[in-house]
């Protein structure tokens, strides 16, 4: 178990460490000139070039590379360019306000979907089953940030039950986490309640029947940590997705977390602070996705032998 | 069987094995593949809904500069504007309404359609085009090609797309090949996975076999015998694709960083319109239709296309 843990471990460094190599190399590759970029277009060709020297880039690129890397190691990430401040400390910063916002999406995520796909399981063909079929078809069509600012409007701007944006107290949660976490439970409820009627038709769901477990008892204890497993196995693949449209949400309604900062940082060319957070987001992605492969483990005796 | 036990017509191959000739096999004119699967794709009626909406709206995005009343990006900045200078809402004269500067936004959308639909199918090309070419690459050369190449895939997978796609069009400047370029660059890596496993299981089929047998080269039993296989996946993955794409589109244009203005975008519409948000909502509700719409036919259009190609998964 320990020298799973670890191997993983290893492979998400390798896989920062391929990251932190991609991203530089597109850095370099690309035709901007950074320096130049930040100056503005009437900057003076001198204090373009101070500027150079003074943030490093006039120094070879494998020179600035190794520079970033020995940082790296030691959980230091540079200095933005927009603030001047170390990069690692405003992720440190932002990132409870982040992690607050999922782990709200993630609970109300299951507390709708779970129920959702069960009931609609063994109501087949009834009113909240096809609800549902449709509710999760549009639920996957409609971008992230639209059904963020159409919640908005309707919320808050209307009816004014909620802020418009903004951090602070549990009335400020509501909006964002509902964004992610109402398409979320409807996806993950069509799956969960298909992979179910699937289960249904195996022999240990008919044998438990045969016994005299009655319907309900027989979808709670039989066929949902079945179906379960698939759905802990689309997450793992969704963590990915699941960052991108947390990181829009959090623009949309201003909440100040680590996806909100590195969109700004981008629309202020602060390369620092965008690649320090692609290097985050692909350790909390990584992290994740261990997390995701031991409950599935937890989950599932069969996948702990081999 | 019993000889006594009349031989109906139709049962052809009994009727072979007693030396009769088979008169039912040639009444069914011969259907193609193609053709078969059409007919079980048009049973699936909200299929078929969606397949027409989707050529209504590609009809729409390419006839764009006949059908659009006006100049996407003429600003009527008296019959546009209200007294106070604030966009109309739907009106005779401006079906959709107008947007902030004054412009027609019925027309705009349709010119948004065409940029958007050309980069999601630009994109969606250039996704299938890599994903075949790995997966097959990855299928057909050695372990340790086909192992770094997926684990390439996982590292793909594994990484915050938004935020990569942020840094690449800071740094390469938005335009719209670049968008088209960032956005095909997440898409291949989940379809190269799936193309890669079917590869495999159809490398171990006998007339791969066969042609290995007398002495078909590798190159050419991929290109000739095993990617005709794999026609119908890269079918369903085409529909599967677009929504993605899509999607990261409307988001990086929605952040600024996409199509650049004044060229108009689905969701570079919705950034503009943003600023208006609270007085004239219908600046982003139309846009965001539109993507929804054409996103919600993607997705049943793949679903029915999945189901018409391979009748056994149906239900799933």
């Amino acid at each position: 178990m320990i020298g799973y843990i670890c191997r993983r471990l290893l492979w998400i460094a390798i896989t920062l460490f391929g990251v932190s190599l991609l991203t530089f190399g597109m850095l370099f590759a690309g035709p901007t000139d950074a320096a130049q970029a930040l100056s503005g277009a009437r900057a003076q060709a001198a204090s373009v070039e101070l500027l150079r020297e003074r943030l490093g880039l006039d120094r070879p690129v494998h020179e600035q590379y190794l520079t970033y890397l020995g940082g790296l190691v030691r959980g230091d990430l540079g200095e933005s360019f927009y603030f001047g401040s170390p990069v690692a400390e405003a992720l440190r910063e932002r990132f409870p306000a982040t992690a607050q916002l999922a782990l709200t999406i993630f609970v109300l995520a299951v507390a709708l979907g779970v129920p959702l796909g069960v009931v609609s399981a063994m109501r087949r063909g009834g009113v909240l089953d096809r609800g549902l079929m449709i509710a999760g078809l549009v639920a996957i069509s409609i971008p992230s940030f639209l059904f963020g600012l159409l919640l908005l409007y309707a919320f808050a701007f209307r009816l004014r039950l909620f802020p418009v944006g903004g951090y602070g107290d549990p009335a400020h949660l509501v909006l964002p986490a509902l964004t992610v976490a109402l398409p979320w439970s409807a996806w993950y409820g069509i799956v969960l309640r298909s992979n179910m009627l699937d289960a249904a038709s195996l022999d240990f769901a008919r044998t438990a029947a045969a016994k005299g477990v009655g319907p309900w008892a027989v979808a709670w204890r039989h066929l949902l940590p079945n179906a379960l497993l698939t759905v802990v196995t689309m997450l793992g693949m969704d963590l990915a997705g699941l960052l991108t449209g947390l990181a829009l949400v959090e623009y949309v309604f201003g909440w100040p977390g680590i996806g909100w900062q590195a969109l700004q940082a981008a629309q202020r060319f602060d390369v620092p602070m965008i690649m320090g957070s692609v290097l985050f987001g692909a350790l909390l992605i990584g992290l994740a996705n261990l997390v995701v492969d031991l409950v599935y483990g937890w989950l599932d005796p069969r996948v702990r032998i081999s | 069987m019993s000889a006594a036990k009349p031989v109906r017509v139709g049962e052809g191959v009994v009727a072979s094995t007693i030396g009769l000739p088979k008169p039912a096999a040639r009444q069914r004119a011969a259907v193609s593949w193609w053709g078969d699967v059409w007919r079980r794709f048009r049973r699936q009626r909200v299929s078929l809904a969606a397949a027409v909406v989707l050529v209504a709206i590609g009809l729409l995005a390419l006839t764009a500069p006949i059908v659009a009343p006006r100049d996407p990006a003429e600003q009527f900045r008296r019959e546009g504007l209200s007294a106070v200078g604030e966009p109309l809402p739907p009106n005779a004269r401006f079906w959709l309404g107008t947007d902030g500067l004054g412009r027609d936004l019925f027309s705009r959308l349709l010119w948004g359609g065409r940029i958007s639909l050309t980069i999601g199918v630009s994109a969606t090309a250039i996704v299938l085009a890599t994903a075949l070419a790995v997966g097959g690459v990855a299928g057909f050369a050695g372990d340790t090609t086909g192992f770094l190449l997926m684990r390439l895939v996982d590292l793909m997978i594994s990484v915050p797309q938004l935020f990569v796609m942020l840094l690449l069009v800071v740094v390469l400047q938005p335009g719209i090949w670049v968008v088209v370029l960032v956005v095909a660059l997440f898409g291949w890596p989940y379809p190269a996975r799936v193309f890669r496993s079917q590869i495999l299981s159809l490398k171990e089929a006998d007339f791969v076999l066969a042609a290995r047998s007398v002495g078909v080269g590798e190159r050419r039993i991929f290109l000739r015998h095993v990617l005709p296989h794999l026609l119908p996946l890269v079918t369903v993955y085409f529909a599967l694709s677009m929504p993605g794409v899509i999607f990261a589109e409307a988001s990086l244009s929605f952040l600024g960083l996409g199509v650049p203005p004044p060229t108009p975008s689905w969701g570079s519409m919705i950034q503009d319109g943003l600023q208006y948000y609270r007085a004239a909502p219908w600046l982003v509700l139309f846009p965001g239709l539109a993507i929804t719409l054409a996103v919600v036919s993607f997705n049943l259009v793949a679903s029915g296309l999945r189901e018409a190609m391979d009748p056994a998964q149906r239900g799933r």
